[in-house]
Order: structure tokens, then sequence, then C-alpha cells
């Protein structure tokens, strides 16, 4: 019989002999624009966060900018301004839908004029649905099952991927969630070294399933921090950097979102946000704070600059 | 009656050579999976020398400590030992290995496995392992194995089978139970059962390395360590193997590899006592 394959013999090389001049751990961290574009080329996005906190907002205006169109979203269970920016933007094409809203400040606006003029395709799904369909995507498993609660709901007739199998222990009729794989995740972290662990200080638990379930992930984080940091405690670290494709540096990346533990939401700047796009004037926020800064501490520039993020940092302790 | 595996020189031991033999084949730029399986202190060691020497972006994980890249340098009795969380980068939770192993990474192999792998109670001629037991019909065994463990996500991708005691009742014709799938029945049994995953590429032996032909998939031996031969395989083995015409003898460690792995990596010497058995 023939020969073993030439990569089979690796083994024969002495380590001496492979070992290169440098052994250099390789760097993940690349720019802004980049990240962007690379967002802007998948079809499919998904998102951690919650409400108006910990969203991946420089990673958002950067697909925004890069060009992002008709893509998928698979949000948080609740999301604002990283669900409705996005869709004044015409980035999306398609929503997975458990809540998007202000909540005390109100409905989206630009997620309501796609859904009343029809451009956006709306999934009726909800916190379960989006949750254990990303488990199932995590796991690669065909679906998630969920028990017979949905039959007292209008869901089942308004979402056609739920679907209905029979659960071979009990023998009634339950539902099945498809598996949500995502092309790519997206993810706000307060600190990550530069081989792509990741701290979130907040964190919802959604963040590794989403890592799991996506075939690219995308960090973008306030702070790079050394090994040091990371190996304190790798308890602290949500998302091991093998999981992890890319880094980005962006401080404040997460305005005008809260970052947990680090600075506060910037309610002013949702309000304007929202003025401004009730009021069919989304293209100059856009034009704005995603078009116009050049890069990422332009946009910090024209939020307000050190006096505004201090001042966000500062709310934190309710000074 | 086995034997102790020995190199035939006091210079090192068969475990001090396996980590070396393995933490060559990790050797590269790129991103690698360098997991804790079967046996599992080579296997870490192997890892780790890996990643001092020859593998920068090899990821260690220790599964039963459930970290990330841990920096001993006093090697732990295994990955279960909480001292391999010292200095680990993250700690992630079964549910996430569970979720790994059974998805794969497959997809656009953006993670490869590297590594030690999988042993068992019996290994046959197409890497199929058995860690239920021997004998039947079950459960009345003759040896009632361990339990199947992780050993199912052999089935989610490449990995390698890795052994410390070479026999004719390991390297069995037929495995009598199938707790993880190898090349299952030889030919393309296994692309066709589970969608096209690859599987197991290397067996390592305390005598021996051997592969997979590219068209049976059954097993062939690749090269034999110092201090044995071709002849002491074929003995010790249940099975026919392929032999291919010339069966170079597997390179020795160097003093250089030597040295990295004892001052940086096993500062205690657990390697150097290990005992691993031929016959």
């Amino acid at each position: 019989m023939g020969d073993s394959s030439a990569r089979h013999y690796k083994h024969m090389i002495p380590l001496d002999a492979q070992a290169p001049e440098k052994l250099e751990r390789r760097s993940k961290i690349i720019p802004l624009d980049e990240a962007g574009r690379i967002i802007a080329s998948k079809r499919t996005v998904s998102l951690a966060g919650s409400h108006s906190a910990d969203a991946a907002m420089a990673l958002i205006r950067a697909a925004i900018k890069a060009g992002a169109k008709d893509m998928t979203m698979i949000p948080p269970v609740t999301a604002s301004i990283a669900a409705d920016l996005p869709i004044a933007a015409g980035m999306l094409k398609k929503l997975y839908l458990s809540y998007v809203g202000f909540e005390y400040l109100g409905l989206a606006p630009a997620f309501r004029k796609a859904a009343a003029d029809g451009s956006l395709d709306i999934v009726e799904a909800d916190e379960p649905f989006i949750i254990l369909g990303t488990q199932a995507a995590a796991g690669g498993r065909p679906f998630a099952p969920v028990q017979y609660l949905y039959e007292a709901l209008s869901i089942p007739e308004l979402n056609p991927e739920l679907k209905k199998v029979v659960d071979p222990f009990s023998g009634r009729e339950v539902y099945a969630i498809p598996p949500l794989k995502s092309d790519v995740f997206i993810m706000h972290a307060q600190a990550a070294d530069a081989y792509g662990n990741a701290q979130c200080w907040g964190g919802t638990g959604q963040e590794r399933d989403k890592a799991k379930a996506a075939d690219l992930v995308i960090v973008q984080a306030d702070e790079i921090v050394g090994e040091d940091v990371i190996t304190r405690d790798p308890a602290k670290t949500t998302i091991p950097g093998l999981w992890v494709d890319h880094v980005v540096h962006v401080p404040y990346g997460a305005h005008p979102t809260f970052s947990s533990g680090s600075y506060a939401v910037d309610e002013d700047h949702l309000k304007l946000y929202l003025d401004l796009v009730k009021n069919g004037k989304a293209e100059e926020y856009l034009e704005r704070f995603v078009f116009g800064p050049k890069d990422h501490m332009d946009y910090l520039e024209r939020i307000g600059g050190l006096t505004r993020t201090t001042a966000l940092r500062r709310m934190l302790s309710g000074i | 009656m086995s034997q102790i595996a020995t190199p035939g020189t006091d210079r090192y031991s068969t475990a001090e050579f396996m980590a070396i033999l393995i933490a060559r084949y990790c050797g590269g730029d790129r991103e690698l999976l360098g997991s804790g399986g079967a046996n599992q202190v080579v296997s870490l060691a192997a890892s780790r020398l890996a990643q001092l020497t020859v593998a920068p972006n090899l990821w260690l994980f220790s599964g039963g400590a459930g970290v990330y890249n841990s920096k001993f340098d006093t090697l732990p009795i295994s990955t279960w030992d909480p001292r391999a969380s010292h200095h680990a980068e993250c700690k992630i939770l079964l549910a996430d290995v569970v979720d790994n192993g059974t998805k794969g990474r497959y997809e656009g192999d953006r993670i490869s496995r590297g590594g030690a792998g999988y042993g068992g109670l019996q290994i046959d001629k197409y890497g199929n392992i058995n860690m239920i037991g021997i004998g039947g019909p079950y459960p009345k065994m003759k040896v009632r194995g361990p339990g199947t463990v992780g050993t199912l996500w052999l089935c989610s991708g490449p990995n390698n089978l890795y052994v410390e005691h070479h026999n004719k009742k390991i390297f069995v014709e037929r495995v009598d139970y199938r707790s993880a799938a190898g090349w299952m029945n030889g030919g393309n049994e296994r692309f066709e059962t589970l969608n096209g995953r690859d599987g197991p590429q290397l067996v390592w032996s305390p005598i021996c390395v051997c592969d997979f032909t590219e068209d049976d998939h059954r097993m062939r031996l690749v090269s034999v360590h110092p201090g044995h031969t071709v002849e002491e395989v074929v003995e010790n083995t249940g099975f026919e193997l392929v032999i291919p015409d010339n069966v170079p003898e597997t390179t020795p460690p160097t003093d250089w590899e030597l040295e990295v792995l004892r001052t940086r990596v096993d500062r205690g010497g657990v390697l150097k006592k290990r005992r691993m058995t031929v016959g």
C-alpha cells in the first residue's frame, strides 16, 4: 500500500526544527471600518445586550456606513436603538421580533414606519423563540421544543416558522422553534484582550449561545486589556477568544446605550434620535452621526466629546 | 504478559516522548484547539509544550476544569485537577462543551482540533472506540467499561486516537460496542452517515504512530518508536495493519525538546513516572 500522506509526518520533525524565529500569538484586532465591511457582506446578524444597554452600536454604525442592506437581524429579546437605527438606515429586510421599542420614551419610530409600509419582514417571534432557537443553533440541534403554551396564543397563526411536532414521550403536540443560526454575531464588551477573550460586565447569558450559533464573531470593546486582567479571574471572561474572530477597540462604543459598569445611557441623545426620526428626519440623524463622522473618535466629538463621555461615566455614581 | 514500554534508553520516558510527538504534530501558526482527551496528562503536557514552542495560537482546553489556556509549569494530574485552572483565560460551562462537541466546527472549518484524542477499552482497525464494555450479551459483559462520556464528539469532526497500552485486547478486529465512531465499517460509511464530517486522523501508541488509508480508512502504520520494531507492532495488534514498504523510525526527542518539557511544562517529572505497556 502507498505511503502515508505528508501531512501526517509532522510528528517526525523535532520542535527545534519547527520553532519559528519569533513565537508570536496573533492579534485579532482590526479597524472599525474593516469590521463594518465584513458585517455588511453578510446576510444574517445577531446581537446581544439588553434594551438600551450594551448594544454593539459602533459596529452597527460601521456596518450601515459600509452599505449594509437587506440583512436579517436576530436581536436581543429587547432592543431599542440597536434595532431601530438599522431599520431607519434600510439595513434590515427581516427582523425576528421579540420587543423593539424605547420603553418609557415611547415606541420605536423607524420600526413602526417600516411595519406600516411593509418594507420590513417581521417574524412574530418572542423571548423563548429567540433564546431557545439560538440555543438550538448553538448546539447544532435540529429545533427547540416548547410545551403547548403557544396553543393559547395567536402566535402560531402569525409565525409560519413555528411548527408543530409530536412529543414522543407524552404523545401530545408541542411546538418546535427552528435553530436561529447567524452569519455574524456582533457584541459589545467592556474589556477584551487582543486574542478575543472578552468580558461583558453586564451580560444576559445569551452572549455565549449567540457566539456558538454564529459563523463569525466580532467583539467591540471599550478597552483592550492585557493578560494580567484576563487571567485574574477566568470566570469573568464571557466569551473565550477561541470563539472570536475579530476584536475592535472602540471606547464608548456602546453609546448612546449603557455600557454595564462603565458609563450610563445617553438619554438626551436617544431623545434627539426619537425626535428626528419621528419627524421624518432620519436622514439628518444618519448624516450627523453615522455617515458624517470620519471615524469613531469624530463620532465621540459629535456627541459632545470628553465633556459628555465623562458626564456619562459620572452618572453611574448618580452624581 | 504485558511489559513496560520503554524507548530502550534512560534518556527519556515513553510518556515524555509521546508528549513531544503530539506537540510536534500541533506545530504551526494556525488557530488550533488543543483538547484534553483521554489519558489527559500527556495531552495536557503536549498542548502546553506546543504552545510554548511551535503553536502560539493553540488554545489549550482543560476539559475537566472547563478552562482555556491555563499556564501551569508543574503538570496537573489531569484536566479535572483544579490546579489546571492556574492563570486560565476563560472558564466555560459543560453546556458550552456539549454544544461545541455536538455542533462541531466543521462548517467552514473555523476551528481545527489538534493534539491527543480519544482512547478506549477497544480500538478497531477502522478507528472505532469502545468505552461501554467487553463481551455480552449486554448488559452481562465480561468487563463493564466506565461509560461513554464525551466520546460522541468524535462524530462531529476530525480528531486523533490515543492509547497508553498496545496489545491485542485493545487493538481488536472489531469493537464489541461502538461508543465513538471512527471510520465505522470503512470506505465512505462515515461520510454518508455523518454528513461528510471528517474522521480520526492519527493513532498515538507507546510503540508507534498510525494513520488511516485514504480509500478504505483502514489503520496503517506510519512510524515505529525507537526501541521497538515493526514485528513487535504486528505481534501486538489484533488485526491486520496496513504496512507500507518503508516504515521509518519515529524521530527521537532532541535535547532541547526534553529540556523545555522538563523545565517549563513538567517540572515535577510526572511524565517520567507514567507507566505504559506493550503486550
